[in-house]
């Protein structure tokens, strides 16, 4: 099962750049810099890679380490990001998402390519109880969300097996086969709890 | 732009989150060529579940880091100057430019074999001290990696192994597991080679060989990054 994801897209559009960020507010201006800064890499300014990895890398690689656990791999992941990110900065699409759901998409793939495409055995010999701690964190994630934020307040709402599903695959990058394996139920469940949960949580959030 | 329909947006809700197969994803990319409101539903879901991820803790960074990216950036643009410096034992492989600028690439492997065989007057072929045969995931077999016990190593293709543009195969072993897998070499194309690999032990049973997809230049980390194509142990032939 390989699972090349790909990012690059046409058509850059960086007039959207500041309308489009819907992460968190507290760091908006540390957004609209990551935006600007994308803007430049596109152009060829090595520099600007450099905004970008000191305003964006001790996340991306926090994001990667809840796939990989190890850090030297989660780092690994993080550099081959910010090379894709220099090379495809002008394939960057704004209706694709924000610079920055673009950047932790690109890491996140990275990171869930490492683990399934057949590495995992060479890479992270991953114990059971390292599975453990990723399944565990990953669930955990929402009791470090913003009161406030309505993607917690949804998924809260969601039933246990549904929210689980979804934590699992985004934030650990468990596959929909291996969910169904730690939660001892055949896999079409899993994919019918992931996409009900899905449909449940667009309602919630419209 | 019509609006998407319930279960197409849950499906780009799944693109997003990682969970649909190769061929699925594949599905899901095309249409996000032209089809306006599929790149809309994808963008929301994005936005929704970085959330998510802004709620991952940040890593100190160390500065070692970024100059390893640095140089992995500088590299791409130069990449036959670049790789003479790290890894001389297999610049020659991995400098995979030079071999195409100079319309040498499927003569190259022949020089190489050439040269090997130069040096031995008189002798028997040498024999593999291990072979191993590389399987796809589905156990088609892709291609034969024959070591032999002066480092050198034969690849024979099995099949035609499709390389999109921009990439190259490149071959892997792991002999040590705490010093993860060595590059041997990077190929353009699936083709009889021959990898002249320094600084290695003796090849033994049991070692993992593999090819993965990666960037034209090589993988940027030193480690294999894209999809394992094939990969299989060596054993000793009888």
């Amino acid at each position: 099962m390989h699972r090349q994801v790909r990012l690059e897209s046409t058509s850059p559009d960086f007039g959207r750049f500041a309308v489009v960020d819907g992460l968190a507010s507290q760091d908006s201006t540390q957004a609209t810099e990551t935006a600007a800064a994308l803007a430049r890499c596109a152009q060829g300014d090595r520099l600007a890679l450099r905004v970008l990895f000191d305003n964006e890398a001790g996340r991306m690689i926090g994001i990667a380490q809840r796939i990989l656990r190890r850090r030297d791999l989660a780092e690994e992941v993080v550099q081959e990001a910010f090379v894709r990110i220099w090379r495809n900065a002008s394939a960057y699409d704004a209706a694709l998402g924000s610079p920055r759901s673009w950047l932790y998409a690109i890491v996140r793939n990275l990171a869930l390519n490492a683990v399934r495409d057949g590495r995992r055995e060479i890479l992270t010999d991953e114990g059971v109880a390292e599975l453990d701690n990723r399944a565990l964190e990953a669930t955990d994630v929402l009791g470090r969300m913003a009161e406030a934020s309505a993607l917690r307040r949804c998924l809260e709402q969601l039933d246990d097996n549904r929210r689980n599903s979804l934590m699992l695959a985004y934030v650990g990058g468990f596959s929909q086969g291996e969910i169904a394996g730690r939660l001892r139920v055949p896999l079409g469940t899993v994919k019918a709890w992931i996409r009900r949960g899905l449909l449940a949580l667009r309602e919630c959030l419209a | 732009m019509s609006p998407l329909d319930a279960e197409s947006h849950a499906l780009a809700g799944e693109y997003v989150l990682g969970v649909l197969e190769a061929e699925e994803s594949r599905v899901i990319e095309r249409r996000l060529q032209d089809d306006v409101a599929m790149k809309a539903a994808v963008a929301e879901w994005r936005e929704k579940f970085a959330e998510l991820d802004a709620a991952a803790s940040v890593a100190t960074v160390s500065p070692a880091l970024w100059t390893r990216i640095e140089r992995a950036v500088a590299e791409q643009a130069s990449p036959a100057a670049a790789s003479a410096v790290d890894r001389p034992s297999i610049r020659l492989w991995d400098n995979l430019r030079f071999w195409r600028l100079s319309g040498l690439a499927s003569a190259a492997a022949c020089i190489v074999l050439a040269v090997g065989m130069a040096s031995l007057p008189g002798r028997p072929a040498p024999q593999p001290v291990v072979i191993a045969v590389l399987e796809a995931q589905d156990s088609t077999p892709g291609a034969i990696v024959e070591a032999f016990a002066d480092g050198h190593i034969r690849l024979v293709p099995l099949t035609d192994i499709p390389v999109p543009p921009g990439r190259a195969l490149q071959v892997w072993t792991l002999w040590d597991r705490d010093r993860g897998p060595v590059p041997l070499g990077l190929l353009g194309s699936a083709h009889r080679a021959v990898l002249n690999v320094d600084g290695q032990p003796v090849p033994r049973p049991q070692q993992l060989y593999e090819i993965t997809l990666e960037p034209e230049t090589g993988s940027p980390t030193g480690r294999p990054t894209g999809p394992v194509l094939y990969k299989g142990f060596a054993a000793a032939p009888r």
